[in-house]
């Protein structure tokens, strides 16, 4: 394959920055080793997101590695034309994307009885907590505030705006990488956050100043424990 | 945009300038607008927050399995693309590399793959019953069913005739562990599925654990046996649901305290009889309670303060305990029915508030995780404000953050404070006759230890098998 001077520049650019993209290159060069270390430098970051996106943690495992196998299999067509992690997640992007469409076919019922659909039962410090009634303390508002904030994002998000904030935040891409991961414009990833941001704030206003949740979602937090069997 | 979400967004660019993707003379408007709209630097405010509260999100961690068994798929894959291939000199050579890397495993798999994988066209019926085990391998083997089927079961059964024994009712002081509990769901016996079913990817994540079954069971296959007796018995034993659950929690227990007990000290647990294990659970609770309470009893507030502090307490405990209740009414169920007949005939607000935590505990109500999310930092700022300068000075100089622990602690101490009127009550309504005349013939003073015993053990069990209360065994929890 002949590449562009300005394809050479760029690609060699981005190897001069980004050490994950030196990381590829050895694995395009089919270095086991490369490999690995990529997978574990990734493997976090990746669980967060599908995580947050598909809810459910073994699945979300499962597309993970979907994911690394993905990235394995097109080492040898990878040109460095972004960052590591762009090109990473938007690998990321098609596969949970895909998964999504498909995922009636799991099979997997959830008999733990909490409010978010994956997290087992309560451990005890929640458990704890609950019982000496909820006080908002620094320690509390932590594990509180990590659900409210699950839940609200569940709740209140559909899985553009979740994938684009998390990416986002997380990630810390600029709207540019964001719309090269996510396929789209600046100005939707522009308009596909402000809505994120917008619909996630109203979902927490009513915990900000109550320290409770609307009621519109406490019944669908509800809800969701009420299908569980 | 639907009109919802018009209504959440009145400033759409300040999202953009937060994050710093704004023109420049588009910044410089925004800053103009900020500078004098107090409603707009309001709505910047609380998209900050809104941002920042998402650093609260858990973070994740793959398991130490996962970069193995990732590396271990794509070595499966990278066979596969080899023997499609034309141009497979390269990709053979990563193979290799990526094989030698994961071996010893791999190589036997590997002949196990093909050879499994002629068979995937046919229904496999073994691997379809062993599938729910496969799943469940690790909870299984957190009660050691694979060297004991009935120690297993019995254990479980133990922990939910006591479901005190996890339930850690007083305060949690801690600092965040930052550990996060391993999820782990049970998979349903797929009795409708065929192979067939299921596609390529999740059939090799399925032959990648039947692998880690079959080298766990190894050159003993009576354990496999056991695993699958422990399952039909787990399955169909009376109360299946509670003893998945309680197994669910007791892994995450395990794993919990594995962090910092080491490897060996859950060993010793878990290969401990059944009646053994309760012992441990109640020793390591005890110990993790006495600490907290010593960290949280730092300073007590001005005597003065104590009835306001204890008044607030139990009006917090009415409040939710009538919350939980009214979640209980919206459901008609029998179970839930009975919980709250039960909670209506509790002795004190105390016990009804510990039934409706074991409820909980035991998933028994509908919606239960969102109650406890009732309390706001202004309630909080506000009942500081009303305490006497004696307590304020107490915590002067404190962080807000500080100040709001030491009140809680004094709140949430007051709460699970037993009181005379308390113990009268529990005297009244909590004992049966023979056990009132029990406490007949002890001096005063015995008659209310007696009775302070028989209330603490109340709040976790049924009492009424004792006659005598004088004589009860000690509990091995409550505030000494």
């Amino acid at each position: 394959m002949q590449l562009s001077d300005s394809v050479i520049k760029k690609s060699k650019h981005y190897e001069s920055i980004d050490p994950d993209v030196r990381l590829m290159l050895q694995v395009q060069s089919d270095d086991a080793g490369a490999f690995e270390e990529l997978t574990r430098r990734y493997q976090n970051r990746l669980l967060r997101v599908m995580e947050h996106l598909v809810s459910n943690r073994d699945m979300a495992e499962d597309l993970a590695q979907e994911v690394f196998l993905r990235v394995f299999r097109s080492r040898k067509s990878y040109i460095p034309g972004a960052k590591f992690s762009t090109w990473f997640f938007t690998i990321a992007n098609n596969v949970a994307s895909n998964a999504l469409r498909n995922r009636s076919r799991r099979k997997e019922i959830n008999l733990a009885p909490t409010q978010s659909e994956d997290h087992g039962v309560p451990s005890l410090e929640t458990m704890a907590k609950e019982a000496s009634a909820l006080m908002p303390t620094r320690q509390l508002d932590q594990v509180e505030l990590s659900e409210v904030v699950q839940s609200a994002m569940k709740n209140s998000l559909n899985e553009r705006q979740k994938l684009a904030l998390l990416l986002s935040k997380f990630e810390h891409m600029s709207y540019q990488e964001i719309a090269e991961t996510m396929d789209l414009t600046v100005q939707a990833i522009k308009s596909l956050l402000s809505r994120a941001r917008g619909n996630l704030k109203q979902a927490l206003e009513p915990y900000f100043q109550t320290g409770q949740l609307s009621d519109s979602y406490r019944e669908s937090f509800e809800s969701d424990d009420q299908q569980k069997p | 945009m639907n009109k919802q979400e018009k209504d959440n967004l009145n400033h759409p660019e300040l999202v953009a300038y937060l994050d710093g993707e704004l023109e420049r003379n588009q910044r410089a408007e925004v800053e103009r607008k900020l500078a004098e709209s107090p409603e707009y630097r309001n709505e910047l405010a609380n998209l900050q927050r809104t941002w920042d509260v998402l650093d609260a999100l858990p973070a994740t961690r793959a398991s130490q399995e996962f970069t193995q068994s990732t590396v271990e798929l794509v070595a499966l894959k990278t066979r596969n693309l080899e023997n499609q291939s034309t141009s497979g000199a390269r990709i053979l050579r990563m193979s290799v590399l990526v094989i030698l890397l994961i071996i010893p495993p791999i190589a036997a798999f590997s002949y196990g793959y093909w050879s499994k994988k002629e068979a995937l066209t046919a229904p496999n019926r073994q691997l379809l019953k062993d599938l729910p085990i496969i799943e469940n391998l690790s909870l299984y083997r957190s009660v050691s069913a694979e060297l004991d089927v009935d120690q297993g079961i019995r254990f479980l059964e133990l922990l939910n005739s006591k479901p005190s024994v996890f339930l850690n009712f007083e305060l949690d002081f801690s600092e965040p562990t930052g550990v996060n509990l391993p999820s782990k769901s049970f998979t349903t016996n797929p009795t409708s599925l065929t192979l067939d079913s299921f596609s390529q990817e999740e059939m090799e994540r399925l032959l990648l654990s039947q692998r880690e079954f079959d080298r766990f069971a190894g050159s003993q296959p009576e354990k496999t046996d056991n695993l699958r007796r422990f399952h039909k018995i787990l399955n169909e034993h009376p109360d299946s649901s509670q003893l998945k659950n309680l197994l669910i929690y007791w892994n995450s227990w395990l794993k919990n305290k594995g962090y910092y007990l080491g490897r060996d000290e859950i060993d010793r647990i878990k290969d401990a009889t059944a009646e053994d294990r309760i012992v441990e659970i109640r020793r390591l609770e005890k110990e993790d309670f006495v600490e907290k309470w010593s960290r949280a009893r730092g300073g007590p507030p001005a005597p003065q303060d104590v009835p306001l502090i204890k008044g607030f307490a139990k009006e917090k405990i009415e409040e939710l305990s009538l919350e939980i209740i009214r979640q209980l009414d919206s459901s008609n169920n029998e179970q839930t029915k009975k919980l709250k007949e039960e909670v209506e005939n509790a002795p004190t607000h105390h016990h009804g508030f510990a039934i409706l935590m074991r409820a909980r505990f035991r998933s028994r109500f509908p919606g239960g995780a969102t109650v406890w999310s009732t309390f706001g930092s202004n309630e909080i700022e506000a009942f500081i404000s009303a305490l006497s300068a004696e307590s304020k000075n107490k915590i002067a100089g404190l962080t807000m953050d500080l100040q709001m622990d030491v009140v809680q602690s004094w709140i949430v101490i007051a709460m699970f404070e037993i009181d005379d009127s308390d113990l009268q009550e529990f005297h009244d309504k909590g004992l049966t006759g023979n056990q009132r005349d029990s406490l007949k013939g002890l001096s005063s003073s015995e008659q209310k230890k007696a009775v302070q015993q028989a209330f603490r053990m109340a709040l976790f069990q049924d009492i009424s098998e004792f006659d005598d209360v004088s004589k009860l065994p000690s509990t091995g929890r409550g505030r000494q």
